[in-house]
């Protein structure tokens, strides 16, 4: 049951984005992938301060360096995704639809709206302050992020047959 | 249960110092312990980035030397320490051995000890060949000849060895029979 779920399993579940039922074999499938990858993730960070070390002296520009931070950027992001063994769909009955709509939508208006935010101020930061019309940008950033994010969620939503039907 | 091994998850076992057999409960283990040192570090990445992608702009070369040292920190302390702790906790790092063969294992950890010393003090004597060619356009002979730098990775080494030795002898449990 979810709301007899341990804080770190509820950790676990958003941190991966996953909002279906997670089992224990499912769990523990996704702890075995997860643990390589933290692995790769490791000799990642090992690599990225070697290169740093030996380049940076030879480096004349930023341009090389953010190169490096937006690659860790990137993994740090993806990173919550790519262990996802197709755990994120949510099984609802046809009367539950609504409400799990609902939650997506909630749900997704958070998220999009922190990736909107921090999407907005990486790009405004990292580019040349004369772009024009910032305020429209951070509103079409913020929408995008919650609509992507919301159709995401909706779409991951699969409706079965109720529980009295599936006993008969 | 022993459990069908793959390259993979053999690396990883070993990559953690679990000492065979690697049973169920070791990867169920290792499996956890990943996981939470993966979430550690990728939120850790996440908001290191931002942080110095904000930072960087005014003076990038010192902002990622700081980068540097704080992922050695982060990696090195942080994440290094949790997953000696949890393993620790987990019981999955100790191997039991009978009374009988204690001495021979503490035997084994001193050899295994002085092998290793050896090991990482030519490491880091290459390494500071490396970084003094690199950096400083020093002669690779010029260093090795150097008295100063071989005893301090001569030390390096030692402290090292010492250390691989005693955490050995401490991860092995005598059973009662």
């Amino acid at each position: 049951m979810r709301q007899d779920e341990t804080i770190s399993t509820k950790l676990f579940r958003y941190f991966f984005h996953i909002r279906g039922v997670l089992v224990k074999e499912a769990r523990q499938q996704m702890n075995a992938a997860i643990a390589k990858a933290f692995l790769f993730m490791w000799l990642y960070i090992l690599v990225f301060n070697g290169c740093v070390l030996l380049f940076a002296k030879n480096s004349t520009g930023s341009g090389s360096w953010l190169l490096f931070v937006y690659l860790s950027l990137l993994i740090g992001v993806g990173g919550t995704r790519a262990a996802n063994l197709h755990l994120d769909v949510r099984k609802v009955t046809p009367n539950q639809y609504d409400d799990a709509v609902e939650d997506a939508v909630i749900g997704s208006v958070w998220v999009g709206f922190l990736g909107g935010v921090i999407l907005f101020a990486v790009w405004m930061n990292a580019s040349p302050s004369d772009r024009p019309f910032p305020g429209i940008f951070a509103f079409l950033f913020l929408v995008v992020a919650c609509v992507w994010e919301a159709r995401e969620a909706i779409s991951h939503i699969v409706v079965v047959e109720s529980d009295g039907k599936r006993e008969k | 249960m022993k459990v069908k091994e793959s390259f993979g998850s053999r690396l990883l076992m070993h990559w953690f110092g679990v000492k065979r057999p690697f049973d169920e409960y070791k990867h169920q283990q290792i499996g956890r312990i990943g996981t939470n040192a993966y979430m550690i570090l990728a939120v850790y990445l996440f908001v290191s980035s931002i942080v110095a992608i904000f930072v960087g702009q005014k003076d990038p070369e010192e902002v990622l030397m700081w980068l540097v040292m704080i992922n050695i920190v982060m990696v090195g302390f942080v994440v290094n320490i949790y997953i000696l702790v949890a393993m620790m906790r987990a019981h999955i790092a100790t191997r039991e051995i009978r009374a009988t063969s204690r001495r021979q294992v503490i035997g084994k950890a001193v050899l295994k000890g002085i092998g290793l010393a050896i090991y990482f003090g030519v490491f880091m004597l290459f390494a500071d060949v490396l970084i003094d060619w690199h950096f400083d356009d020093t002669s690779p002979v010029k260093t090795i000849e150097n008295v100063a730098v071989i005893w301090s990775d001569a030390r390096s080494g030692l402290f090292f060895g010492i250390a691989i030795a005693i955490y050995e002898i401490l991860t092995t449990k005598i059973y009662k029979e």
